[in-house]
């Protein structure tokens, strides 16, 4: 099996957040950078079907030269060989138009099946995988806790709202974004490490795929959320209001 | 700038982000003058349609077919596709469900629109809509404009548009 799976470079979680002049993005010198944490169980995945069915697992990355770094990280965890969409102002770039360059230099691979995490911790879009099976003319199925491959067939069990889950029956070749905490992601091991010296690393500069579409949205302005304070009342016998505290910690609040 | 409602349902019910996203159509169309229309998309929804008519708004389409009974990505995106070409809106909402999730993205390449995900709020500056979504994981909010010839997609958290819409939206719906 040939499985691509999109990583992608992102503002480390616990890294403060300055904005930059102009406000359009954040001030990138002060920041870390680290792979995609949703990524990193696409990749550990994709690592896992290369296991149980041999293959290739092959991974991009879109950015400025940083992303090498991530690219380099997935190769000392297994996989094999690398591929950077070069480009210095990926963070500006919207939806639609990253992932017609990423499935330009995908649809050159013709891998069997594309796996990427369910969303970026910078941006959050959440569309990346979709648009790449839209544009891929693939099908796809998002929210991935399980697959099973069986001939060249798989059987996917997905996630839905309410801890209900849904089994889909889904041909290859396939786009699929992966849940966050479907597997329990790999350390690279020393060996690891040293192996990844040896393995490719393909730069693509962006603009040479020839994806000129222009920009369907644009980010104007980050700004960090102004503090409201706000004091609400819940009412009922004690009984009701404790029913109706959970379900607002747990949907509005969402801390439980 | 005429809004269409892309709504959810489940066994005869609406999903309460579907009536968000409505209360926010309610709001836009109101705002910019324009109609507002609910799609009501399934197999045997003809009931709920029929609900979606008793709230304030403009026309309601019903995409029935005995393959949409259960929700498939390329099924509703085929007949939402056909939809749109015949309603012709300038903006489309649809509700933050892991089920829009799962199409939205695919729809909104095949019309070759941007989508803007999980919107929090939105600014009407003058004639434009600048959508409000968080970013860095809630850490950052973010103003977005699309400007793709006005047609876009946008999709609404639940609850923040609630404490926003909901009494407004709940008066019309009685």
């Amino acid at each position: 099996m040939k499985i691509l799976a999109c990583i992608k470079q992102v503002p480390a979680k616990d890294a403060p957040l300055a904005i930059a002049e102009g406000g359009a993005w954040i001030r990138e010198a002060d920041v870390t950078f680290e792979m995609n944490e949703p990524d990193s169980f696409a990749l550990e995945e994709a690592l896992r079907l290369k296991e149980k069915h041999g293959g290739e697992v092959v991974v991009i990355s879109m950015g400025p030269e940083r992303v090498k770094q991530t690219i380099k990280e997935a190769l000392a965890k297994g996989a094999d060989r690398g591929i950077h969409v070069a480009d210095e102002k990926f963070y500006a770039l919207d939806p639609l138009s990253a992932a017609r360059s990423l499935a330009a230099a995908i649809a050159k691979e013709s891998p069997d099946l594309v796996l990427t995490g369910l969303q970026s911790d910078d941006h959050g879009f959440g569309q990346t995988g979709v648009l790449l099976a839209a544009l891929l003319d693939l099908p796809h199925a998002t929210l991935i806790m399980q697959i099973e491959v069986t001939g060249g067939r798989m059987k996917l069990k997905r996630e839905l709202e309410a801890g209900w889950f849904q089994w889909v029956e889904s041909p290859l070749p396939a786009v699929l974004t992966i849940q966050s905490g479907i597997n329990k992601v790999r350390y690279a091991t020393l060996k690891g490490i040293m192996a990844a010296k040896k393995k490719e690393i393909a730069t693509i500069a962006r603009e040479s795929l020839g994806v000129t579409s222009e920009a369907t949205q644009r980010i104007e302005r980050i700004y960090v959320p102004q503090k409201t304070k706000k004091t609400e009342f819940i009412s009922g016998t004690a009984k009701e209001a404790a029913g109706k505290l959970i379900e607002k910690l747990r949907h509005e609040a969402r801390v439980l | 700038m005429n809004v269409l409602v892309i709504t959810e349902q489940r066994d005869g019910k609406f999903n309460p982000t579907s009536l968000e996203a409505l209360a926010a159509g309610q709001q836009v169309s109101a705002e910019t003058q324009g109609r507002l229309a609910g799609v009501v998309i399934g197999k045997g929804v003809s009931g709920i349609a029929d609900e979606l008519a008793k709230i304030k708004l403009d026309e309601v389409w019903l995409a029935e077919h005995n393959l949409l009974e259960a929700y498939t990505t390329d099924g509703y995106t085929a007949a939402l596709s056909q939809v749109i070409a015949q309603a012709k809106p300038d903006l489309i909402l649809l509700p933050h469900t892991y089920q829009v999730r799962d199409f939205a993205p695919k729809l909104a390449a095949s019309l070759g629109k941007g989508m803007i995900g999980d919107c929090v709020g939105y600014r009407n500056e003058n004639g434009k809509l600048v959508f409000v979504r968080q970013m860095f994981q809630g850490r950052t909010a973010a103003d977005s404009h699309s400007w793709a010839m006005g047609r876009g997609l946008r999709r609404y958290k639940p609850e923040h548009f609630a404490a926003i819409n909901w009494r407004g939206a709940r008066r019309r719906l009685r």
